[in-house]
């Protein structure tokens, strides 16, 4: 069956891309898993975490991995938009005319980190916005269209706040993801100075291209979401709200500004390629409640109460879940 | 069907079991709460319940309630989800339900019907006590407790079950005699009254039955019965009283309807006028005659119920015989006055004049009343008639099965029970005597009306079966006060009421009950011979205050009055005597 097949494809060249890429990042099995389930399902990815854990190498052995171009740009806070997008500059040909010419900045590649985004201001942040949404830029009056596959991918310091610009809540709502990066634990950490102090360096091979990656979000679009699970996906999302349908008592006391229609979107697609790594054609409750935290944790905006009290995201995305998973009870009670 | 849905065919099967076992619970639960309810209103005394009634409001509960189970159809979403959920299939089969028909939709069914085709459904749905079967259990077996302990004697004393038990015995009696009072005819003037006292005797069983009430309550309420009964009795003997009239009238309608065919002039015979001397002329020459009444018992009662005027009959009793003898004696009579008259030539005529009048009076009576014996000539063919009517057997059972009513209605005003059986036998015996007096022309109306009348007496109107239920009734209060037996007769039985029951003649009691007879006045209008029965107290041994204790104060308080000449004087000694046999006893 085609469909078998394709899906069985999928699983394979996941996993295929995960275990190479897994070879050089190490200690970050889930950080991986997710932005390759970010990058199957066309999103773009916020990682958050301490310098030194692996972000930038985790892009270059993922745009390795795929065989895909890659380019870096380093936020600072006097960066510009055109530092980011490109700029038309005045050339001059070899009979003496002069013409303005579209020079392409670091933005059109197909893996693009974006580190260190808070630090750049929010004039600079913007440019990524159409990119990132649009996957193209403007420029002059023109569109240049971005190469596809195309994926971003933010980091941001959490504890380095003197200098720096939030992003605002409609960039941040452009993430697919947000994902955590942990501190490796002490295992993981030691193999990762054994395996980056020694004489050999891990290779990376290509083991997918970039028609590969666009296929893979094809296949994914097709797994089946059943009303039922999709009623149950929607309740996630209107749990994180203060008001309304089936909010919960977290979203009600610390909540300002709930999950996003994006949000919900990103809940769905993520789950979709959870599905197809779990061998299934179908999402499933299960799918969702592993998708939920990286998809609505940055679309929520909590009050100042949150704060005080130390309430994270994560937790009010959690009691959504729980308040869901509570209301799903057999309709057959005997 | 597909074959996703043929996977789920067993499920539903297996549902089918495990819903009329939910059911079964769910209807036990419901048929408790009923059976609470009942028990709640039984020992409310509004409504009565027992063992099988509470039985039978569970099972028919529990069968409804496992019939909807079984037949109750799941939404095949709900289905799907359930075994989902019970499965751990990660929403497959929820998705192979919705899925459409494109390619990763077959893979959904596909991979659902692998799955699902692993599970067993007796695993998913298995058949255990849950909470709902707990919930009947406990639920049933307190509704028993509640009513058991309630109805049970084991939290009585031997005393108190001793009274519970002799209650219980009175309550089985009071509702034997309700049972055939509330299967009366559901018609009629006295049928809501009937029907109403059957079921406060019902209830009063019950009550007993179950012990709710106690000795005093059960008296109280046993009183007002009996006064309620004997308000009954009396109306249907109104009733009865009214149907017999009716039945004299079509009795004296059908024999003067045959005598008119027989060619007597009912109306002359009514309108017969006789002066005072005219009757003495009659009975003078009855005397000096020797006339005996040569009618028969039977023609001289045919001519009581036409309704016949004194002057009438005086003439009417007379046998063809005995007029020609009167007549006769009326020409001497009227031949003597002539001859008187002659004579008067000596007298001074003022006076001569004087007797001329009344000797013309006298004839002219004379004369009339030979006319009068002229016109009541009666032919052959009426003699024949009334010899007819008076010798008709049907007319004679008629007449004494009237009779018997009537004597039946008074011992009913008397308080006594009438034999049911010899009733119904009568009204039978009415019935088809009214069937032999066929007379299609002159008699149909009567006979209608006689047949109306025998109807309703069969129907129930008439209270022959109202006055034995009446004095059924009555007759429990016997039972109730003295449910050991002995006591008074049937007749005696308002005597706890403080009633005096009333008669004309000295009534026989029965038992221990002693009687007296007191002439007493009753009002204005002259003596009335009455009977006050003074019997023991019905509860016996039972009173609240011993009998010894008490009898010194009301033997003094009787004293007292008969030395206040309180009491007529020729009473004075049985009052003496009356307490004298009481400190004896």
């Amino acid at each position: 069956m085609e469909a078998q097949q394709e899906a069985s494809w999928f699983r394979d060249k996941f996993l295929e891309i995960k275990d190479m890429v897994g070879r050089v990042i190490v200690g970050q099995d889930q950080v991986v898993e997710s932005t390759l389930v970010a990058l199957a399902a066309n999103g773009h990815v916020l990682l958050e975490g301490l310098p030194g854990l692996g972000k930038t190498l985790l892009v270059r052995t993922l745009s390795e991995a795929v065989s895909l171009p890659f380019s870096r740009i380093q936020f600072t806070p006097d960066m510009m938009p055109a530092d980011v997008t490109g700029t038309n500059v005045l050339v001059q040909s070899r009979e003496g005319e002069r013409a303005f010419e579209f020079r392409k900045g670091p933005v059109f590649a197909n893996l693009v980190l974006a580190d260190e985004i808070n630090r750049a201001t929010p004039k600079t942040q913007s440019a990524l916005l159409e990119a990132m949404q649009e996957h193209r830029v403007t420029v002059g009056g023109v569109q240049n269209e971005l190469p596809e596959p195309f994926l971003v991918m933010a980091t941001q310091n959490p504890i380095e706040q003197e200098g720096t610009y939030p992003l605002p809540e409609a960039q941040l709502d452009r993430f697919f993801f947000k994902l955590l990066v942990p501190f490796p634990d002490r295992a993981d950490l030691a193999r990762i100075v054994q395996q980056t102090t020694g004489t050999e360096e891990p290779v990376t091979a290509h083991v997918a291209t970039g028609e590969d990656v666009l296929k893979m979000r094809e296949v994914v679009r097709k797994v089946v979401l059943a009303e039922d699970v999709l009623a149950r996906g929607l309740a996630i999302v209107l749990g994180t709200h203060p008001e309304g349908e089936g909010t919960t008592d977290h979203a009600k006391k610390y909540v300002r500004y709930g999950a996003s229609p994006r949000g919900a979107q990103a809940l769905v697609t993520a789950a979709k390629v959870y599905a197809l790594l779990d061998s299934r054609f179908n999402v499933s409750f299960e799918d969702l409640k592993r998708a939920a935290r990286p998809a609505l944790r940055h679309r929520i905006v909590l009050n100042y109460e949150a704060e005080a009290e130390g309430v994270t995201t994560d937790q009010v995305v959690g009691q959504a879940l729980a308040s869901v998973e509570r209301g799903t009870k057999d309709p057959i009670g005997v | 069907m597909s074959e996703f849905e043929r996977s789920l065919q067993p499920f539903r099967r297996r549902l089918r079991v495990v819903g009329a076992w939910a059911g079964l619970a769910y209807g036990v639960c419901l048929g408790a709460l009923v059976a609470g309810v009942w028990v709640a209103l039984d020992f409310a005394r509004l409504a009565y319940a027992d063992w099988g009634q509470l039985a039978v409001a569970v099972g028919a509960c529990a069968l409804a309630g496992s019939v909807a189970g079984a037949v109750w159809r799941w939404d095949p979403i709900a289905v799907a989800r359930s075994v989902d959920l019970r499965g751990q299939l990660r929403d497959r089969a929820v998705s192979a339900e919705e899925a459409g028909k494109d390619e990763f939709a077959q893979a959904v069914r596909h991979d659902a019907v692998s799955r699902v085709s692993e599970l067993d459904p007796a695993v998913l749905y298995p058949l255990r006590a849950r909470r709902t079967q707990l919930i009947a259990a406990v639920s049933v077996a307190a509704v028993a407790l509640v009513f058991g302990l309630g109805s049970s004697p084991l939290l009585r004393g031997p005393k108190s079950a001793e009274e519970r038990a002799e209650l219980a015995k009175a309550g089985q009696a009071v509702v034997r005699v309700a049972k055939p009072l509330g299967e009366r005819p559901k018609s009629g003037p006295m049928a809501a009254g009937d029907r109403k006292l059957a079921s406060d005797m019902n209830r009063l069983g019950e009550d007993l039955q179950r012990g709710r009430v106690n000795r005093e309550e059960a008296m109280r309420t046993a009183n007002k019965l009996a006064e309620q009964a004997e308000r009954q009795a009396k109306a249907h003997v109104e009733e009865a009283k009214a149907e017999i009239a009716k039945a004299q009238t079509a009795l004296r309608q059908y024999q003067q309807s045959q005598l008119s065919e027989a060619g007597v002039d009912m109306e002359k015979l009514d309108a017969i006028e006789l002066s005072q001397e005219q009757l003495e002329f009659i009975e003078k020459e009855r005397v000096e005659q020797g006339w005996k009444n040569e009618r028969s018992e039977g023609e001289s009662e045919k001519l009581d119920q036409l309704g016949l005027k004194e002057d009438a009959r005086a003439l009417a009793e007379l046998s063809p015989q005995q007029r020609d003898q009167l007549r006769q004696a009326t020409n001497e009579r009227m031949a003597e006055l002539q001859r008187q008259i002659d004579k008067m030539d000596s007298l001074p005529p003022e006076q001569r004049k004087a007797m001329e009048r009344q000797i013309a009076e006298a004839r002219r009576q004379m004369e009339e009343m030979r006319d009068l014996m002229q016109s009541l000539e009666m032919s052959e063919d009426v003699e024949k008639a009334l010899r007819e009517l008076a010798q008709s057997p049907e007319a004679q059972e008629l007449a004494k099965k009237l009779q018997e009513m009537q004597s039946m209605a008074q011992q009913q005003s008397e308080g006594k029970q009438p034999d049911p059986e010899q009733l119904k036998q009568m009204a039978e015996q009415m019935k088809q005597l009214a069937e032999k007096l066929k007379d299609p022309a002159t008699r149909a109306a009567m006979k209608e009306m006689m047949k109306k009348a025998l109807e309703e007496m069969e129907s129930g109107k008439m209270s022959k079966e109202s006055a034995q239920q009446m004095a059924a009734a009555l007759g429990m209060m016997q039972e109730l006060q003295n449910p050991g037996g002995g006591g008074t007769g049937s007749q005696d039985q308002f005597a706890d009421t403080g009633k005096i029951v009333r008669s004309e003649k000295e009534m026989e009691t029965k038992g221990k009950t002693t009687k007296t007879g007191v002439r007493g006045e009753w009002g204005k209008g002259g003596k009335e011979y009455n009977v006050e029965l003074k019997a023991p107290t019905q509860l016996g041994s039972k009173s609240s205050v011993p009998y010894r204790k008490i009898l010194p104060s009301y033997k003094k308080a009787a004293e007292s009055a008969v030395d206040r000449d309180l009491v007529p004087r020729e009473h004075e000694k049985r009052v003496k005597e009356y307490f004298d046999s009481l400190g004896k006893g």
